[in-house]
Parts: structure tokens; sequence; C-alpha cells
């Protein structure tokens, strides 16, 4: 009895300020049950072809909280990153289970596995065609950019499959991934041999709750920090690289986010399309969507 | 003088034990963000009994109003909780109770309800009582651990009625909430 005081007088103290639904990576622990979430992601990334000009890729999501364990997500991507004008791309199925939970008061430890297969009708390189005048006769130079980054949210088909572990104590929810990567060939694309097809993936990721200190209502915006390291490494000897992504994110009304990120390389080997990336995602989420009223 | 005659003779009316939850309050755990709490909210107030829902966003405890003459569901107030994504590390429901008396390890049935009352010294109880479960799943795994210290009951581990509880059917699927005031 004593202890149970001692908690909630250390609770009322301090409350819980980490943050875990973090933007880069998904946490140990699942959307609510029977809630379905839709989401926009749209991402900004240099198109190498064009002078590094921006490309455009957004990304339309439907989450389902299909029990307490276990979510549904479904993404489409459509992009300009390959070609001029908008171009449906493909989508990816992504399916999380958590299967282990240890809670106190105010800590806990999770984790679950997951997996996510993609579709995609990219083509594998990129290409950039000059013409040049060669001592009056016109010459033409293509360029050719490949990407040994396996990328199952838009260029590439394939699937991955891993483990989350998420750990919360006191201010700060960090959590890790690990998961393996394989790329099967994009639909109506043709074939490049020598492009990394096996992966190992790796991400460590951190949230602090910046707003409000003390909670009043509800429709109070809370305002939160991340960082995610997100790294890869081809297990076809074709490099590896370690992005760092800062991030930041409003909630309002506690039922819809917003998400800013920049991705960078901060070390890496590997022959990418590119190295940089801006991510502006919006989530709004239906809570007992998936349920008949008791009476 | 017409009210002491009601009293009085509600007061003999009421013989029998009798109790009722009016109201409960719980304390979430694994909470991060009023998104969270939003959504326990919401799941919470989806169940048929519950009147309304109030919560305070920064302990995190959700005090739930139970419509009148309807018998809250804990173990479904639960489910809803962990079904939202989280656990339930304190509940204590606000019971009514009419001349019952209770004994330490022991079982006792209200109208309908059993109880369990661990830690407590032999007592009369009567008007509205904060009483607090120790079931598995009502409190946090560390104090359920050290609550199971305080009875040999098989009961406390399953949640219902055992042979070792020699009351009612044998191994029958009577619920018992184990509980402290």
């Amino acid at each position: 009895m004593r202890n149970i005081i001692l908690c909630l007088l250390l609770l009322t103290g301090f409350s819980v300020q980490a943050q875990e639904l973090y933007i880069m990576t998904d946490p140990a622990s699942n959307v609510p049950a029977n809630s379905i979430g839709v989401r926009v992601s749209n991402k900004l990334m240099p198109r190498p072809y064009d002078n590094n000009r921006y490309g455009y890729r957004v990304l339309p999501e439907v989450m389902f909280g299909i029990s307490k364990s276990f979510m549904l997500r479904g993404t489409a991507y459509a992009s300009n990153m390959f070609q001029k004008g908008m171009q449906f791309e493909g989508g990816n199925v992504y399916a999380k289970y958590r299967f282990l939970s240890i809670d106190d008061l105010h800590s806990h430890f999770r984790m679950a596995a997951f997996g996510k297969v993609s579709v995609s009708n990219n083509p594998l390189t990129m290409q950039h065609t000059r013409q040049h005048i060669i001592n009056g006769e016109p010459h033409s130079l293509t360029n050719v950019y490949r990407s040994n980054e396996i990328d199952l949210d838009g260029n590439h088909s394939g699937f991955n499959a891993g483990v989350i572990a998420t750990q919360l104590v006191h201010k700060l929810a960090v959590s890790g991934t690990i998961f393996y990567t394989s790329r099967w060939d994009n639909i109506d694309a043709p074939k490049v041999p020598g492009i990394s097809r096996h992966a190992a993936n790796y991400s460590l990721s951190a949230g602090y709750l910046l707003l409000p200190r003390v909670y009043k209502d509800y429709r109070q915006p809370n305002f939160n920090i991340y960082v995610d390291l997100l790294g890869a490494s081809a297990l076809d000897g074709k490099g590896y690289y370690l992005d760092v992504v800062p991030g930041i994110q409003f909630i309002f009304n506690s039922i819809s986010r917003l998400d800013l990120a920049y991705r960078v390389q901060a070390a890496g080997n590997m022959e990418r399309f590119n190295t940089s990336s801006w991510l502006l995602r919006y989530e709004y989420n239906f809570l007992n969507a998936l349920m008949k009223k008791e009476k | 003088m017409q009210k002491i005659l009601i009293a009085v003779i509600s007061l003999f009316s009421f013989t029998l034990a009798q109790s009722q939850i009016q109201k409960v309050e719980l304390q979430a755990s694994g909470l991060t963000c009023s998104m969270c709490s939003n959504a326990i909210q919401k799941a919470l107030s989806s169940l048929g009994f519950v009147e309304s829902v109030t919560t305070d966003l920064n302990k995190n405890i959700f005090t739930v109003s139970v419509k009148p003459d309807a018998r809250p569901d804990l173990d479904a107030m639960k489910n809803k909780v962990e079904g939202a994504g989280f656990f339930v590390a304190n509940l204590w429901a606000y019971t009514n109770f009419s001349q019952v008396s209770v004994k330490n390890d022991a079982h006792v049935t209200i109208d309908g309800m059993t109880f369990h009352f661990m830690d407590v010294k032999n007592l009369t109880l009567n008007g509205t009582q904060k009483v607090k479960l120790l079931d598995k799943n009502f409190v946090v795994a560390k104090e359920y651990k050290k609550m199971t210290k305080l009875t040999d009951m098989q009961c406390y581990e399953t949640g219902y009625m055992e042979d070792c509880c020699n009351i009612g059917k044998k191994g029958g699927k009577q619920r018992v909430y184990h509980v402290t005031i």
C-alpha cells in the first residue's frame, strides 16, 4: 500500500513526458483496437537526373486496429520521381503483432514482430539524356543513376520482416528496430543486373514531449520532437548507409497529428538516388470505428 | 417526520446485504500522450453501462460514472483499456454497502457479486466505500505478485471460484473480485 501511495506521489510530481508516435519508424505499441487511421505522407526528394531539383511522392495510407495486439496498414504511392508528371507506382501492406508487453505505472517495455510486402512498377534506374554539339556534330549522352537502397515505400517491390522493441522510462521513449529486406523484380520494369537484393536494416528512435508541460484538456495541442537513426547494410556487398532524421510533431485535439522531418545521410558508401529528403505527414484517427456501440 | 419514517422503512427492507457500484476510477499505465488517453476515454465511453467518463490527463486517471441501475462489468472495462493498447494499474470501485460484514481473506457475496477481501481487518461496511481491485491485470505485475502472498486461495490466480473456495459450485465460473479497502 505504501508503494502505491509513493507511486501516486511520484506521478503527480511529474507527468510522463515521453513520446513514441515516431515519425520514421513504428513503435512496438499498436494502434488502438477497433480504430481506423488515415494518413497522407508527402515526400520531397532531389532527383539526381534533374540537377537535384525536388521530385514529389505522395503516400496515402489507411490503418486498422484489428485487435489490441494486431494492426494492418495499406499504403499507395504516386510520384514524379522517374518521369515528368505524377504517376501511380504501386503500394504496400504492413502488418504488426505485439507479442510482449511488460508494463509498470510509468514505464513499459514492448516487443512486436512486423512484415511488409511492396509492389512497385517503377524502373530500377533513373536516366537522363542530354544533347551535345561537339565539333558541329550532335551527340547524345545518357547518364544512368542506380540505387542499391531497397525502398519498399515507393521504389521497389519486395518484402521485409523484423522485430521492434520499445522502452519507455519516465521522460524518454526509445525504440529499436531490426529487420531483413529483400527486393523482388519490379512489375513491368526491365531487369537491371547488379542492383542489391538483400539488406539488413536497423533503426533507433527517440521522442520527447516539449509542450504542454501540464495537460489541461484533450484539445490542447502537443508539441513533440524526435530523432531517428535509420541504417541499412546491403548483404550482397553493395555498401551501407546511416541516416539521421530530426523531426517535429504536433498533435491536435488528441485525434490527429502533423509530422515534419528532414532525413539526411550521416555516413555511408552506398549508391543511392538521394541522400536527403523531406517528409510532411498528416494523420487522423477514427476511434471505435470498427465496433458497434453496446447497449 | 416522513423522511425519518422512510429512512427507517428502507433500513428494514435492506436487511439483506446490498451493494452497488456507482462510480469507478481507474488509472492506466503505459501512456505517453493525450492521444493515448483519448483512445481509452472513447473506448470506455462505448460501454453500455457507462454514463460518462472524465479524465485527469496528467495522472491518467479515468473517472467512470455508471448509469443508474446498471451494474458495471469491471472486466469489460479492463478489456477496453487493453484494447486501446494500455493496461490498468489501479482500479477503485466506489461501492455502496449496507450492513456488510467482511473478514480478511474470505468471500462475501453481495447483490450477486462475489468479493474476496484481502489485506483488511474484520469490519462491517456501510455507506459508500472506495474499494480497490487486486485482481491480475487490475494492478501492476509487482503489486499482484506481492498480494499473492496474502492468500492461499487459488481464485486469486484465476479470478473465478475454484475448488479451494468451498462456497457454491465446485470449479464454477462465478467471478470473484479480489478487493481491499
